[in-house]
């Protein structure tokens, strides 16, 4: 006897994919497509002129591209790198037992939702030379760098725009790490101080590697959100100055809705998705690893 | 409740430093915010200074929302945000919850790969999304629309819903639904009466998650908007004025924006620890 064809749990998934292809799959092919021709927005509401891979042969073989792409990777990999250091300390010590370290760990959550567009206004205003609640800080407390304009120079505006976003994630990242250390059995540590272990050396052989698929996971996870970063950098310093804080999706940003260059700026958005697709690669194997 | 670490900095000087790290850390966080606070209520002139010696006033606030002296009135931008914000969930996490429990108690050939596959579209470039959406709601006329707007942001708030929602339905035990089958109720009240209620916890917290990434998405509507269809945080770019950003009033905007997505996700703590802790063990 044939079974009836279950499709109820294809009708629960229904909405779902109809969204998504509709939403996600369809750019992602018609991107593709658009990069494929040579098209200027102003010039016409269609499709222009096919032309292959025109488009990502002249974005390999500019200078500036690589220029941005190397801007990119330092950008991303800092923050990465500071905001797991960063987030490692501060989990450390909000993981303990406090009353008040209890308080904190729930207000870990807040500073996720705020809008990071107003952040980097916010930002903006407080690092004015002349009424910046910021640059009067840091002109009192590390006297050599008081006369900083921080967002004219460009290292300094990199820094800038970078300490927003690593404003934003470390609380994140570190609520992860703490939740990952409460969970942690104590019958490791008490048995690491049994045998006379030091603080440290706790810390380097029995935290750091029950953390490591944790750090693993926040590391791309936090990779994956700067490559999108936008509003920081929209609302900060537009890109400049002079290309300091340009970095690819920004550049993308500005190909396709500055200069209206659809072609052009889909390759350029192309590249930066399979970049962003090969690190979600990784994220997913690192997933399946931390599976024991 | 276990134990923790507690012996790791034992002496009293690594209390000390410890004390000021976080110390430092709530300062870190709390100067931007405070400041903003702190200058959305000082009159145009005081806040173009470090002073704290103002009289307080809401004359920002007021002509935040007011035409009077040529400002723009907010209110339409603040009306957008919420329309479109709540509209999407709306849509977005029923799909979410529908999609999350399918995967979670059916057997797909191609499961596993739609998971990751949905999931993997959380991270990619929005630009690669809106590209297209741009050049196709420029034919189809719907540039600054509202439901231009909704539609986008399904796409990318769904990923996030199952990616959510998931881990705390997995953590439902199948058995209340294999009784509830015996009992003779069909599949559909199941998902109402005995999977939402033993899930609210998770569905709050993904509300709440959703509702801050959608409330505070930038791209889409700098790109898709206008005039009309302009939702808050974008709208904060029209207080650059000819000489300069207008800070008093960029604060209370400010101000205005983040209370909404801040005071749902503080109702909604609880309940989202628990799904951390839940995400890190799948």
């Amino acid at each position: 006897m044939k079974r009836k064809f279950d499709y109820f749990p294809y009708l629960l998934l229904a909405p779902g994919i109809i969204i998504v292809l509709g939403t996600v799959v369809y750019p992602i092919i018609r991107s593709f497509i658009i990069s494929l021709h040579r098209w200027n927005l102003t010039e016409s509401k269609s499709l222009q002129s096919f032309i292959g891979l025109k488009n990502y042969i002249d974005a390999i073989t500019s200078p500036s591209f690589w220029e941005i792409l190397k801007r990119t990777f330092i950008f991303t990999g800092s923050i990465v790198i500071l905001v797991i250091l960063i987030s490692l300390g501060v989990s450390l010590i909000l993981s303990k037992e406090r009353k008040a370290y209890s308080l904190l760990r729930g207000l870990l959550i807040t500073p996720f939702a705020v809008s990071t567009a107003l952040l980097g206004f916010s930002w903006r205003f407080m690092l004015n030379p002349e009424y910046g609640l910021f640059d009067k800080i840091i002109e009192v407390i590390i006297p050599p760098l008081a006369d900083v304009v921080w967002l004219s120079n460009p290292v300094t505006a990199m820094i800038a725009v970078m300490s927003v976003i690593i404003w934003i994630w470390v609380p994140f990242v570190s609520l992860s790490f703490i939740s990952s250390l409460m969970g942690f059995p104590d019958e490791l540590y008490e048995a690491a101080r049994i045998d006379g272990a030091s603080s440290f050396q706790i810390f380097y052989h029995v935290t750091l590697p029950l953390l490591r698929p944790m750090i693993f996971i926040q590391a791309t996870i936090v990779t994956m959100w700067v490559f999108r970063a936008f509003p920081s950098i929209a609302t900060m310093t537009g890109g400049g100055p002079s290309n300091a804080t340009r970095i690819l999706n920004y550049h993308v940003y500005e190909v396709a809705f500055n200069f209206f260059e659809m072609g052009r700026g889909a390759a350029l958005a192309w590249m930066l998705a399979s970049l962003t697709f090969l690190f979600s690669i990784f994220y997913f194997k690192m997933m399946t690893r931390s599976e024991r | 409740m276990k134990k923790l670490i507690t012996k790791y900095l034992g002496n009293r000087f690594a209390f000390s430093i410890e004390i000021l790290i976080v110390l430092i850390f709530i300062l870190i966080y709390a100067i931007p915010i405070g400041w903003l606070a702190i200058t959305a209520f000082k009159p145009a002139e005081k806040a173009y200074t470090l002073s704290l010696q103002f009289k307080p006033t809401i004359e920002n606030f007021k002509l935040l929302f007011s035409t009077i002296q040529g400002t723009r009135n907010f209110l339409p931008y603040l009306f957008n945000s919420l329309v479109v914000s709540v509209f999407s969930l709306l849509i977005a996490i029923p799909a979410s919850i529908l999609e999350a429990y399918a995967l979670s108690r059916f057997d797909f050939r191609w499961g596993k790969q739609l998971l990751l596959g949905t999931i993997a579209t959380q991270f990619l470039p929005a630009v690669v999304i809106v590209l297209p959406f741009f050049a196709l709601y420029y034919k189809l006329n719907l540039l600054d629309t509202r439901i231009g707007l909704i539609i986008i942001n399904l796409g990318f708030l769904l990923p996030f819903g199952v990616w959510l929602s998931k881990g705390f339905i997995d953590s439902i035990p199948e058995d209340l639904e294999e009784a509830a089958l015996i009992d003779g109720c069909n599949r559909l009240q199941i998902i109402w009466r005995i999977i939402l209620p033993l899930a609210k916890p998770g569905i709050i917290s993904t509300t709440a998650f959703t509702f801050v990434l959608s409330w505070n998405s930038f791209l889409f509507p700098l790109i898709l908007t206008n005039e009309r269809a302009v939702t808050m945080p974008v709208a904060l770019m029209t207080l650059r004025g000819q000489r300069g950003v207008h800070w008093e009033m960029m604060a209370a905007a400010g101000l205005v924006l983040i209370i909404p997505p801040v005071l749902f996700m503080l109702y909604s703590r609880k309940h989202f620890e628990k799904g951390l802790t839940m995400g890190a063990l799948d």
